[in-house]
């Protein structure tokens, strides 16, 4: 899509001026959605990239939580998914998404949302891993959920499409404005859901 | 996710699996018997005439054009070979005036065993010089005379010598014979008849088959429907939509090619054949058994043929399966492909498929290359054999030219058939494979099952109660769990729970969209698998949050075609949901034409006409299924205040996540997690300050 108004820059220069291929390579983007190809997971992660070494590939696995999984699949890494092959749950596509943009190792990292279907404590390790595995470059997360927030070094609240606050967890907290309110909003659905 | 396009790849198919199917189809042609034995009788007609075709020709040839006739002097032979010829031939002579002397056609000499011609000829019964019959008076004109001491042959015929002929000019020649000319007008004129009466029997057999055909899809495809409709609603969670639309139009094509180009084209080629051999037996049958000798040859090499194009055939159908799959996924999937920048990957990708599917194509283009002209060598090596055996045989006066070529023209039509049979296998194989799947949706029963003797309460107002009821969807996962709730006649009751919490399954159980195993829901008192299930539905009515709106009238769109629903009733409805005030302003009022899916009109209006459409069979329970959540606000307070109104005088269950909609109702019943935690009014459930408490606090107006 294109912008109407304002600029948006990437380290400095306007998305306008960089090459649509440059621009989407640096940009490592999961969706909410997971698309998963009926492939073997390793194309599904690959992804029609070449020259990417077997110990990137591990490392990624590792990281997305999906390494012990795959040891239990028939052919492993070479295991076929999707309409002729074994079916992966919610969890497991939106974890394989990971893996896929973890291996390009781009400078911009979005995921937007993309472990919704994982559950807290594994989504929690995921975001540990993939965070320790991006020193120095910049991770994007779209996340409803508290445990998420903690790790951020800024969060922006967004409220109809404005960006009401920013700041990191403990100063948006200790303001007590929009953020304070959504967090407890998040912290009662949290506790909504473990009622028994 | 399973895909399906239709391009499935078949299986092998065992026969007497064939037959299962295709006695399935019995039921299907009853009512069209009259016209399909007719349109049969009719091929079977079409087939003689045109086994008469090539025949045509072989009389015109030897009964007319080489027409010659040999004297027969019985009283000069003696008395055993006179005998034996009498018993024999004699009905073959036309006699003449003088008593002893007859003639016989040259036609008919060919009947006459060659043994017994030779000793004819030795004992001078039958000569061998040739006359020629022709006109009494043109012979007269010419100063032509028969043999000695014939005048005048039977009627105003004369034989004379075929060398008296030769020096005659054409125009002469032409007159004295004018007799054979005029049978060859004749032949001529009945194969055109022949022809043209072909033609009009083809258009009846046509016409009869394709009526019958595309009569029986119909049934068919109106059966299929008839009972995708009647599935539960589990039956298409299993079904993705695409998949039953291939079936009741892919599938069903399939069927009427098979039908129409199998089963008629087989029967009439085996018809035919069998038609040929005939006649080519009754021609002669020495000549036709060398002709036969090529029949094992074409067999063989027509079953080699169609097995390579069999194999290659699936091959081209598993390939168009994955071009298929590969561009659904990948078009889906585009937003990744984008993201990734792999579109160059991808066309590549696509790109070996297509390579792939082009390469099996012409595999399949060069078996039927090699494959046609090998039957036409065949062919041509049949009509060889006749023209040397054959020929021969002519020169050696056992075979008249003309059988030669009827033998000749009966050869040319005898490989089509065999042709037509083996490439009509594939046709078949696929048909087999579409009635498979056709019969296989047919067959799932996931029918709710309705009981045998319905009973009827009378007199009831929309009493609900739910006894203990769990259900899953699928086995394992438990959605609800033991589930007992009330609703009294008049009330009105929300139902309230966050996502996921089981609301909306409880509607699909009262509705019987599912069918639960354990507990029980009691509708007016009566255990609602106790209740014709279409007489269960049109008592409560139900609006959804997502509305479908089908194309037609507003006012369709509120009846769905219930005819007891007239113009007044439309307006008392519409007036009491609030919807009529937006309908006015829409061209045409009711009679405006919504597109399909209500495009052409708001989440609101669409939601007003929903609330009309449940209110239009004046049910005995309204059941408002989060139907404010995605309507303006403007909207949402006219549903709001029609719900109101409603509610006031009838039993309501209102379903919602924001508990702000429900705050004036009777009772609250709280699902979470598939059960009933909390069940009271607002001020109740409140004080309780558990989960409808929080449910509140989540959910109350920002700001």
């Amino acid at each position: 899509m294109e912008i109407e108004q304002g600029l948006l820059l990437i380290d400095g220069i306007p998305v306008h001026d960089i090459d649509l291929a440059d621009l989407r390579r640096s940009i490592g983007f999961v969706t909410q959605e997971p698309h998963v190809f009926s492939d073997t997971i390793l194309e599904n992660i690959l992804f029609g990239r070449e020259g990417i070494g077997d110990d990137l590939i591990k490392t990624v696995l590792e990281a997305s939580h999906m390494a012990s999984e795959i040891d239990s699949f028939p052919q492993g890494i070479y295991t076929h998914v999707g309409e002729r092959g074994i079916t992966l749950s919610g969890g497991q596509r939106q974890r394989l998404t990971i893996a896929r943009a973890l291996i390009s190792n781009p400078p911009i990292l979005i995921l937007d949302d993309a472990l919704s279907q994982v559950d807290t404590r594994t989504e929690n390790a995921i975001l540990n891993a993939v965070l320790e595995m991006r020193p120095g470059k910049t991770t994007i997360i779209v996340s409803h959920r508290l445990s998420t927030l903690g790790k951020a070094d800024i969060i922006y609240v967004l409220e109809s499409g404005d960006l009401v606050e920013q700041g990191d967890h403990k100063t948006l907290l200790a303001t007590g404005k929009e953020y304070t309110r959504l967090y407890e909003r998040l912290q009662l659905a949290e506790e909504l859901e473990g009622v028994r | 996710m399973q895909f399906d396009y239709g391009h499935m790849e078949e299986g092998q198919l065992s026969r007497p699996y064939n037959m299962r199917l295709l006695k399935r189809l019995i039921p299907y042609s009853r009512p069209y018997r009259k016209p399909i034995v007719l349109a049969m009788v009719l091929t079977i007609s079409i087939t003689l005439l045109e086994l008469a075709l090539p025949y045509l020709p072989k009389v015109a040839i030897d009964r007319y054009i080489l027409s010659r006739w040999y004297p027969v002097e019985r009283h000069v032979a003696e008395r055993d070979l006179q005998d034996d010829f009498n018993r024999k031939y004699g009905h073959l002579v036309v006699e003449t005036e003088k008593p002893g002397l007859g003639f016989i056609s040259s036609e008919n000499m060919k009947r006459i065993d060659p043994g017994d011609l030779r000793r004819y000829h030795q004992g001078g019964l039958v000569s061998k010089e040739s006359f020629y019959r022709v006109s009494l008076e043109a012979a007269r004109k010419y100063g032509l005379s028969g043999p000695e001491g014939l005048t005048k042959a039977q009627g105003s015929y004369l034989y004379v010598p075929s060398e008296a002929l030769k020096g005659l000019s054409p125009d002469q020649i032409m007159a004295l014979r004018h007799r054979d000319l005029m049978g060859l007008l004749l032949i001529g004129l009945f194969l055109v008849c022949l022809v043209g009466g072909s033609v009009i029997l083809n258009y009846w057999e046509y016409y009869l088959l394709e009526r019958s055909g595309q009569n029986m899809m119909l049934d068919i495809r109106m059966d299929l429907f008839g009972r995708i409709q009647r599935q539960a609603v589990r039956f298409f969670d299993r079904n993705p939509v695409g998949r039953l639309v291939t079936r009741a139009t892919n599938d069903i094509e399939n069927l009427n090619e098979m039908f129409k180009s199998v089963l008629i084209t087989v029967f009439k080629d085996i018809f035919l054949l069998t038609g040929i051999i005939v006649v080519l037996v009754y021609l002669n049958w020495r000549l036709a058994l060398i002709s036969f000798t090529l029949v094992p040859v074409v067999f063989v090499t027509t079953l080699f043929f169609s097995t390579r194009a069999r194999e290659v055939f699936r091959e081209i159908r598993r390939h168009i399966a994955a071009i298929n799959a590969f561009l659904q996924e990948r078009l889906s999937g585009i937003r990744v492909i984008q993201l990734f920048v792999q579109e160059r990957s991808q066309l590549k990708g696509f790109e070996e498929l297509n390579h792939r599917n082009y390469l099996a194509s012409m595999r399949q283009i060069k078996i039927f290359a090699i494959f046609m002209p090998f039957m036409d060598v065949f062919s041509a090596v049949g009509i060889g054999l006749l023209i040397w055996y054959g020929g021969g045989k002519v020169i050696g006066e056992q075979l008249s030219l003309g059988s030669l070529v009827a033998f000749i023209g009966y050869m040319q039509m005898f490989f089509k058939p065999i042709r037509d049979i083996s490439e009509k296998y594939n046709v078949m194989q696929s048909a087999m494979a579409s009635m498979e799947r056709i019969f296989g949706l047919m067959d799932q029963r996931d029918v709710i099952q309705e009981p045998k003797t319905p009973k009827l309460p009378q007199g009831t107002k929309g009493s609900v109660q739910f006894k203990n009821v769990s259900f899953s969807y699928d086995t394992g996962f438990p959605v609800l769990k033991e589930v007992s709730f009330h609703i009294e006649p008049g009330q009105v009751v929300a139902l309230v729970g966050h996502t996921g919490s089981g609301k909306t399954t409880t509607i699909n159980l009262l509705e019987r969209f599912y069918e639960f195993e354990n507990g029980a829901i009691l509708f007016e008192g009566l255990d609602i698998r106790e209740w014709n299930i279409s007489e269960l539905r049109s008592r409560i009515g139900l609006v959804m949050q997502d509305v479908f709106i089908f194309a037609g009238s507003v006012a369709e769109n509120i009846s769905m075609g219930d005819e007891r629903t007239d113009a007044k009733l439309l307006e008392r409805v519409a007036k009491q949901v609030n919807a009529h005030r937006f309908i006015r302003r829409l061209p045409g009022g009711f009679d405006h034409e919504v597109k399909e899916q209500g495009i052409s009109l708001s989440a609101g209006e669409r939601q007003l006409l929903a609330l009309s459409r449940a209110m239009a069979y004046d049910p005995t329970l309204l059941i408002l299924d989060e139907a404010t959540s995605s309507v303006d606000p403007d909207t949402e307070r006219l549903i709001q205040d029609s719900i109101l109104k409603l509610s006031k005088r009838q039993t309501t269950l209102i379903i919602a996540h924001r508990p702000s909609t429900i705050r004036t109702a009777d009772k609250i019943v709280v699902m979470h997690h598939g059960r009933i935690v909390e069940q009271g009014t607002h001020q109740e459930l409140m004080g309780l300050k558990n989960v409808y408490y929080r449910l509140n606090l989540l959910h109350e107006p920002e700001h």
